[in-house]
């Protein structure tokens, strides 16, 4: 019984073994490690899944420690989703990565295996400064990969990211140090049963210490006034980075669903009042999002905005505190981190055959394999906006119709009107950069390939999305199943 | 004890937001250092401030909480290598940009932006 672990050893060996100068010198040794420990870690995400559903809820006791005393690791329906979507987009990344873009850094395959460590123990800690730490090791590999390759835009972006992170940091602190001063303890399970029987000032001091938390996950998450670093460092990121990258968004949401909603002392003011501000920034986000889909120049761009605009959809749907509501966001997370990573890798492609003039949306020459990339684009955009045989269809429809069980009349059509939003801006750039191509003046001498890797990775994206649609009622039924989990914790 | 505790940290974390708000780098670096060290105090403090009393769990009667000493090690830790990166990062910044402003734009200084991505 050693499952939950298993992630975390695994990745952190990888990571080990891909930073050996010997392993290093050898990129085709290293290139099936990197495989290998990406395929491994899938099939170990299985495993939990299975051991999950075997015994429900799996608590994993780091040494041998005593429950309130020592880390645990915490399994449950929740967690596992995470991990399994984890491992897919890593595998994806990891194997568009393959094509040429790891030759970008020395180190770029151990900050991979890194990052992927960081993230997966974010997912499944069940201690809230082991928490921290991992938000620590995801976000010290990510500074590294943000780096990969340099240059003036990637330096200054990421100037900007470590140092909003580190205040991030510094206020999860403060937050970490008054749980502690509330209640003596720093394990979740524990803070749990300790919250109830708090008298009137340790309730003050956790309703801060909450407010604080919140600010932190809200800052990961890129929700409304906080959201500003997402455009930026998203599109100056390397692109098999930023599939990855797709993942740091949902940590955040995730932390907010595990902690925030379970450290509540169940209904008061405060509460009423933190919803209320999530449910507000939240729209707010969704209407300056899709404003600023409309207006965004080059294609990564409008994918980072989507990002922003996913990550609203999803604060507003974690605001409503319904449990229908909740499952229908966890298809939504499933779909949109898949199609959004999937998205971004399809742009490197075509940057890539575009040479010079990039992803950015303006008329140039007709790149290789035109008609290919059109379709392919056209089937992404289809994918991003939520058109029926792809899985946005199946997430966001279910999304629309829980919230309006809830009568939740401004969400809804803000919903359909950014999808409508989309459509619009994904539809002017692709007949910006397919139909207003300059015919006859190929480019001159220079030819450009795609690595297979490259198609490999785009191709899965768009058969995974399909099987979402296809195996819909397994995914329906199993994260009801997930939030009503949840919600257990919620209530 | 507590007033002087919480003086302390009050005047880290004001002159540590003030110096965050400043446009050069290395005033962010130092900001961010001094808000580090108000984290680190009031992590220490949490544990309940006890004068006199033993870290390691002895004969004598009382003891001080040990948790918060282990998380404060570890915070410690941990800001000084990502202070140490930012360090780096802004001497780096300063190279490739030539200016170690936070958020001057291309713009002002009459270059083209820097093409592709944005």
């Amino acid at each position: 019984m050693h499952a939950p672990i298993l992630p975390l050893l695994w990745c952190f060996s990888f990571a080990l073994i891909l930073m050996l100068p010997a392993i290093k010198a050898r990129p085709l040794i290293a290139r099936s490690l990197h495989g290998m420990g990406l395929v491994g870690l899938c099939l170990i995400a299985l495993h939990l899944f299975n051991v999950q559903s075997d015994y429900g809820h799996v608590r994993y006791l780091l040494g041998d420690w005593p429950e309130p005393f020592g880390i645990v690791l915490h399994v449950d329906s929740v967690s596992v989703f995470f991990v399994m979507l984890t491992a897919v987009v890593a595998l994806l990344a990891g194997i568009y990565s393959v094509a040429g873009e790891y030759k970008l850094g020395s180190h770029y395959f151990a900050l991979f295996h890194f990052q992927l460590f960081g993230i997966l123990g974010a997912f499944l800690t069940g201690d809230l400064f082991n928490l921290f730490v991992f938000f620590e090791v995801l976000l010290i590999a990510s500074y590294g990969l943000l780096l990969q390759g340099g240059g003036k835009t990637r330096t200054k972006a990421a100037l900007h990211y470590v140092v909003l992170n580190l205040i991030g940091s510094a206020i999860f602190l403060f937050a970490l140090a008054l749980c502690y001063a509330a209640l003596g303890t720093l394990q979740l399970n524990d803070m749990v049963s300790k919250i109830s029987d708090l008298d009137q000032t340790g309730r003050h001091l956790m309703w801060v210490a909450v407010g604080f938390l919140l600010i932190v996950f809200a800052l990961k998450a890129a929700i409304f006034p906080l959201h500003w670093w997402l455009s930026h460092t998203y599109s100056a990121a390397p692109v098999a980075i930023v599939a990855l990258f797709c993942l740091m968004t949902k940590v955040g949401i995730y932390s907010i669903w595990r902690v925030v909603f379970s450290l509540y002392p169940s209904s008061n003011v405060f509460t009423d009042i933190a919803l209320f501000g999530l449910f507000w920034c939240g729209i707010i986000g969704m209407l300056f999002a899709s404003n600023a889909i409309l207006g965004a120049r080059s294609l990564q761009l409008m994918n980072s905005y989507s990002i922003g605009l996913s990550m609203s959809i999803l604060a507003v749907a974690t605001s409503l505190q319904h449990q229908g509501v909740l499952a229908a966001a966890y298809l939504y997370v499933l779909h949109s981190t898949l199609i959004s990573a999937g998205f971004f890798m399809l742009v490197g492609v075509i940057s890539q055959l575009r040479g010079k003039v990039a992803d950015r949306i303006v008329p140039a020459r007709v790149m290789p394999h035109q008609p290919l990339m059109a379709f392919m684009f056209m089937m992404f955009a289809m994918m991003l906006v939520g058109l029926p045989p792809w899985s946005g269809a199946l997430s966001k429809i279910w999304l629309a119709q829980q919230a309006l069980q809830q009568q939740q009349w401004l969400f809804v059509s803000l919903l359909v009107a950014s999808s409508l939003v989309m459509l619009i801006a994904l539809s002017r750039a692709g007949s910006t950069i397919f139909w207003r191509a300059k015919i006859g003046s190929t480019s001159s001498g220079e030819t450009v390939s795609v690595h297979n890797a490259q198609w490999l990775a785009v191709g899965l994206v768009v058969l995974l999305s399909l099987l979402i649609t296809a195996y819909g009622e397994f995914l329906m039924r199993w994260s009801t199943n997930a939030a009503a989990q949840l919600f257990g914790v919620i209530t | 004890m507590a007033l002087i505790m919480a003086v302390a940290i009050a005047v880290l974390t004001s002159c540590g937001i003030f110096l965050i708000l400043r446009k050069r780098t290395f005033a962010v670096l130092l900001g961010l250092s001094m808000l580090a060290y108000a984290v680190n105090l009031f992590l220490f403090a949490s544990g309940g401030l006890t004068v006199g009393q033993s870290a390691v769990l002895t004969q004598s009667k009382g003891l001080a909480d040990p948790l918060p000493q282990a998380l404060v090690l570890t915070a410690i830790v941990i800001g000084f290598a990502m202070t140490a990166f930012l360090a780096i990062l802004a001497i780096r910044a300063r190279a490739e940009l030539g200016h170690d402003e936070m958020d001057q734009s291309q713009h002002q200084h009459g270059h083209s932006s820097d093409g592709g991505l944005r």
